[in-house]
């Protein structure tokens, strides 16, 4: 209880706290949800479908990136890229000899991509027009799965030579995917994988999930992948 | 993962919510899914570092894990998934769709708001 003094006489104040339970059900990533829409939204008044390819470094991102934006080029598709990496623009210099408009992302410390990185680097995309953004994020298997990036699909890459292990591993993940892209298939005799466990581990992991067995090298499934990039344009063109 | 940064998003969150009446938040009530990639008892490491300086300070972190689950293929049955197992407890099957596991949310928040000043009848007596 509390006292003031008014004109000399006392009086006494009763201070009563209050108490609540707020009800928030809010997400904690709402801000990086907020700024996804963002991206939806530009996406959509290009006409793009948006991909997030996720892996782990090696896993061979880069390389179907760039196998699969010429084969949009060869289908007369308007692609375009953004990369995303620690440190350095080689795999954003790579892209770009295909002919796309690509963007080098560089974070740092942050290992992963987030919504306001997208939102910045189109704000620099001046065309009217898109079919594809390829958006490769950065190399890891773990940080880049809680953050929407504005995409349509996300496709969760995993290499032959990485052994047959990773879904299971990395659940948390594989869980998240639309598409399973299972790189370097040229390599799948010579890395000695269990195919079949490779198989049952990512039907596990990723239920929902169109497996794709791609090798960017030799162009062997490319086609099959890009087709599904075809109807998406297709139906948002 | 970025417990840290979890925390932050989180106290922004919540400060975003309360009016300024709050003055203080005694507690928060998290739903974290079994598949979210954060580590509960790192993020509750992680959180005062975080609600340093602001209505949280000293707030405690409780955390409901969420299972994972969702539709058996085989059976049918909406099942939650043991830990480390992405098989269906009661047939073996594998599920068609992952539905749960993946939240990270806050449920709720115990507050404590502004006081109520009421003066008591009489001077120097208590009313």
């Amino acid at each position: 209880m509390a006292e003031t003094h008014l004109d000399g006489n006392v009086q006494r104040l009763r201070v009563t706290p209050r108490y609540e339970t707020i009800d928030l059900s809010t997400r904690a990533l709402v801000a990086n949800e907020h700024d996804a829409t963002r991206v939806r939204v530009r996406l959509a008044a290009l006409g793009a479908l948006g991909v997030n390819l996720i892996g782990s470094p090696g896993a061979g991102k880069t390389t179907l990136t760039g196998a699969v934006l010429r084969e949009l080029a060869r289908r007369g598709r308007r692609a375009a890229a953004l990369v995303g990496d620690c440190a350095t623009d080689a795999d954003g210099r790579r892209l770009a000899g295909t002919g796309a408009w690509v963007r080098q992302l560089i974070v740092g410390e942050a290992c992963h991509l987030e919504a306001h990185m997208i939102v910045d680097a189109l704000g620099g995309f001046d065309d009217d027009l898109l079919d594809v953004l390829l958006i490769e994020n950065v190399g890891n298997l773990v940080c880049p799965a809680g953050f929407d990036l504005g995409e349509a699909e996300r496709w969760v890459c995993v290499s032959v030579t990485e052994g047959e292990d990773k879904p299971r591993k990395y659940p948390a993940t594989f869980a998240t995917a639309d598409v399973v892209v299972v790189t370097k298939f040229d390599l799948v005799d010579a890395s000695g994988v269990d195919l079949d466990e490779l198989r049952a581990a990512i039907a596990d992991a990723a239920p929902a999930a169109a497996t794709y067995e791609v090798s960017a090298r030799t162009g062997e499934g490319v086609a099959e992948l890009v087709d599904r990039l075809d109807r998406g344009a297709g139906e948002e063109g | 993962m970025h417990e840290f940064s979890i925390a932050r998003a989180i106290v922004g969150v919540v400060e975003d919510a309360l009016d300024a009446s709050v003055h203080r938040v005694a507690a928060v009530r998290l739903r974290v899914g079994s598949l979210a990639s954060v580590v509960p008892a790192a993020l509750v490491a992680a959180f005062p570092y975080a609600a340093a300086g602001t209505r949280l300070a000293g707030a405690e972190v409780r955390i409901d894990v969420v299972a994972a689950g969702g539709p058996c293929m085989a059976c049918g049955d909406d099942v939650d998934l043991e830990p480390g197992s992405f098989r269906c407890p009661r047939c073996g099957g594998r599920l068609s769709a992952m539905r749960r596991g993946q939240e990270l949310e806050v449920a709720s928040v115990d507050v404590e708001r502004e006081p109520v000043t009421t003066p008591l009848a009489g001077g120097d007596r208590d009313g």
